[in-house]
């Protein structure tokens, strides 16, 4: 391995265990606010919950864990697969590893932003390093497969692969409050529509389908495990938003397979009706986690 | 190819705009009379609303437009040079400056003398007042690339940095103008003058509409909001600090440079889209841990009124950063960035939506002045790699441009530049 690849992986692991153990000691939220800025929405006050709140609760904290926990998971089992298959020089196999890992990694990209700033050497799009530092992570991946880069493909999955099980277990302790959790969900939704439909994500597949499809299928989870306590809580609000969720899953599957639909096979009028389900289910989203702030408080080892 | 002289072009006309609605009506019973005179065209109703009769000298030290307060409308202009002949430029930026200096007087370009050709004065702001109008203009690297024999030895184009998307139609530019004006339709009668006038010898690259200044200069002007929601413009440089704009700013008159950017600066122009669905999705204390600062005070999310001095290390119960490590005034301030700053004078801007998503195309027509381009480097260095508040937005142009010094009463933006 040359002085660049060298280079490579020592900055991926370093951001990444980084993130990792400031993760591991996560409370993630900034203390509240002392702001006097005045909001119609007139939010719930949670000063003693109810036993059920407090069970629906901790059921959804543990659901937001399993979903993070699985999702790093899957991404540590596609990217040792990707590595072998680019050993043995297995493209096909690869790419559709590069896919699954890609799809993981969506899923828990908001988890790791919330402890520390971008982890532009997990999923940094080659145009977003800066010229002194050379690209790695998925999209280097990405490159190295759809590309003109393919020589490097085995060392950047080297690179990849060695940081998914530091993930997995970085990952195990994340525990994040109904607030905290849907606050990622909507950072999540603003994320597909920011840096995946009005600027692509996979500059090299075009297939762009597969961040949309984790990361809504992350936030779809996230929606499930919040209803029980979303129910007790405004359940008119949880109704609405779970109809949402379903508007933007129905909206999504009609675009067409994720694995071989490329942007361009999509038309505008798609993508916007896509964004505009999105646009509303995120508003509603927002409201709900102002209302489930206050329940938890994110420390308890679910 | 015609060539371009300067006597195409008026002189000053000493008309004022105002003036010459009395003169107007006066000239229409001229026109009656049989007497060729100057055309007016009738007032513009503005609604009732009195725009601002302010007047700010275009002559001086410095150009105005820079530690001017900022008025509340902006249009910018770049230009391509498409002359290939200095002479041409030069002529056509003395005529520049002559229009200019009228304009920002509230006088109207010219005397139209003959009704069979156009009026000189495309006469879309007789009636009004000055407005508070400037018009800066600046110089881009590539005109410098250009045959002219003229340099600007500091003025690199600036780097790409991690996260843009740059339309190239959008950006760069050899020429700039700036107009900024307290009403908008005085600053398009300014560009649209100039572009006029410089048919032939240069072309309209891009031009931006802004509106909602987002910056202040002095300590009496309010802080204004940008359309984020938020008090932007607080820890912005005052000109009540001349130590500050020495240090920061205006380029010293010793400087090695070449004259004309004496007592001048360098300009970056960045259009910042935002994503303003998403943004104003997001919690109240998410908006406040990107920005570091409260939404209703403005106040640091360490201190409780608006001039409280951000405390970059103050921490919390659970031992965080109560400004959080990203948020986007600690990583902008001079505390994360060896002490640098720059003079920001940035305006909003909505134009229509975007066709893919359906979404405002909306944002910050960013706008700053430095010393040294670099000063700017180092901020957006720092921002692009971590800023929280990248989630919700994304540069979409760029452009630096060389601001020469102000000029004296007499002297000429063409002459200033070929002189040195
Ligand atoms: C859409 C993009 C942006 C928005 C909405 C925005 C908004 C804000 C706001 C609300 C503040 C706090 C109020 C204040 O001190 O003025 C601020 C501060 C600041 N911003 Fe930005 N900004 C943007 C882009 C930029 C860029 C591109 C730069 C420079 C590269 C920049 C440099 C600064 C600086 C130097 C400060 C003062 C930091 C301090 O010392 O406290 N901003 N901005």
């Amino acid at each position: 391995m040359g002085p660049r690849k060298n280079l490579r992986v020592r900055v991926v692991v370093l951001v990444v265990g980084c993130s990792l153990i400031l993760s591991a000691c996560t409370n993630t939220r900034n203390a509240p606010s002392l702001t006097n800025y005045s909001s119609t929405v007139d939010y719930g006050h949670v000063t003693s919950p109810s036993p059920a709140e407090q069970r629906a609760t901790l059921a959804g904290t543990r659901a937001y864990r399993t979903l993070i926990v699985t999702s790093a998971q899957k991404f540590a089992a596609a990217s040792s697969a990707l590595l072998v298959a680019a050993q043995r020089g297995d493209r096909t196999a690869a790419k559709s590893d590069y896919l699954r890992a890609q799809e993981g990694f969506d899923a828990i990209r908001a988890q790791l932003n919330a402890v520390t700033p971008q982890p532009l050497s997990m999923d940094g799009r080659i145009s977003d390093f800066p010229h002194w530092m050379p690209p790695a992570g998925l999209h280097a991946i990405e490159e190295d497969l759809w590309g003109t880069t393919g020589s490097r493909l085995v060392a950047d999955a080297h690179a990849l692969a060695s940081i998914g099980a530091i993930m997995v277990f970085g990952l195990e302790r994340s525990i994040a409050t109904p607030n905290e959790y849907l606050t990622n969900a909507v950072r999540m939704l603003s994320w597909c529509i920011a840096q995946v439909i009005d600027d692509p994500q996979e500059q090299f597949s075009h297939l762009d389908l597969i961040d949309l499809t984790g990361t809504l299928g992350a936030v779809s989870a996230i929606v499930a495990g919040t209803v029980e306590l979303g129910n007790l809580v405004n359940p008119h609000l949880t109704r609405t938003v779970v109809a949402d969720m379903t508007q933007v899953q129905v909206t999504l599957r009609s675009l067409g397979n994720p694995a071989v639909t490329t942007d361009s096979q999509i038309s505008n009028a798609q993508w916007r009706a896509l964004v505009s389900a999105i646009d509303t289910l995120q508003s509603h989203l927002s409201e709900l986690a102002g209302w489930l702030w206050g329940f938890g408080t994110g420390r308890t080892y679910a | 190819m015609t060539s371009y002289s300067e006597d195409s072009f008026p002189k000053e006309s000493h008309f004022s705009r105002r003036g010459l609605l009395v003169g107007g009506g006066l000239a229409s019973i001229g026109v009656a009379l049989g007497i060729g005179t100057t055309r007016d065209l009738s007032p513009d109703n503005r609604n009732g609303v009195p725009p601002s009769e302010s007047l700010i000298p275009f002559f001086g030290t410095h150009q105005a437009g820079i530690a001017t307060p900022p008025q509340n409308h902006l249009l910018f202009g770049a230009f391509d040079v498409t002359t290939s002949r200095g002479d041409d430029l030069r002529a056509m930026l003395n005529a520049w400056s002559q229009a200019a200096a009228a304009m920002t007087a509230g006088q109207v370009v010219g005397t139209t003398t003959n009704t069979y050709a156009p009026p000189v004065d495309t006469g879309e702001a007789r009636g009004l007042p000055a407005a508070g109008l400037t018009i800066t203009i600046g110089y881009g690297p590539g005109l410098f690339t250009k045959d002219f024999g003229l340099t600007a030895p500091r003025l690199q184009p600036l780097p790409n940095f991690p996260g843009d998307n740059l339309t190239e139609n959008e950006s760069y530019g050899d020429i700039a103008i700036q107009c900024c004006a307290d009403d908008p339709q005085v600053a398009f009668h300014a560009l649209h003058m100039l572009a006029r006038m410089g048919l032939g010898v240069v072309q309209l690259r891009y031009s931006q509409l802004g509106f909602g200044r987002t910056s202040v200069t002095t300590a009496s002007q309010d802080v204004p909001r940008n359309l984020l929601g938020f008090k932007d413009g607080i820890e912005n440089l005052r000109t009540n600090s001349a130590r500050d704009y020495a240090r920061f700013v205006w380029i010293d008159p010793h400087a090695s440079t070449p004259r004309w950017q004496h007592h001048g600066t360098t300009m970056v122009v960045r259009k910042i889209r935002t994503h303003i669905e998403s943004w104003s999705s997001s919690s109240l204390d998410t908006q406040e841990a990107v920005i570091g600062r409260f939404k209703d005070s403005g106040a640091p999310l360490s201190g409780s009124k608006m001039d409280d001095a951000p405390d970059f290390s103050a921490v919390d119960q659970y031992n965080n950063y109560v400004i959080p490590s990203s948020s986007h005034v600690r990583l902008a301030s001079q505390h994360s960035n060896g002490g640098m700053t720059i003079l920001r004078r940035g305006y909003g801007y909505s134009e229509g939506i975007s066709p893919q998503s359906g979404e405002m195309l909306c944002g910050l027509y960013f706008i700053c002045f430095q010393k040294d381009p670099h000063q700017f480097v180092t901020v957006q260095n720092s921002l692009s790699l971590a800023d929280a508040l990248n989630d919700y937005i994304e540069h979409v142009s760029s452009a630096v441009f060389a601001i020469p010094g102000g000029l004296a009463k007499g002297d000429a933006w063409g002459d200033q530049l070929f002189r040195s």
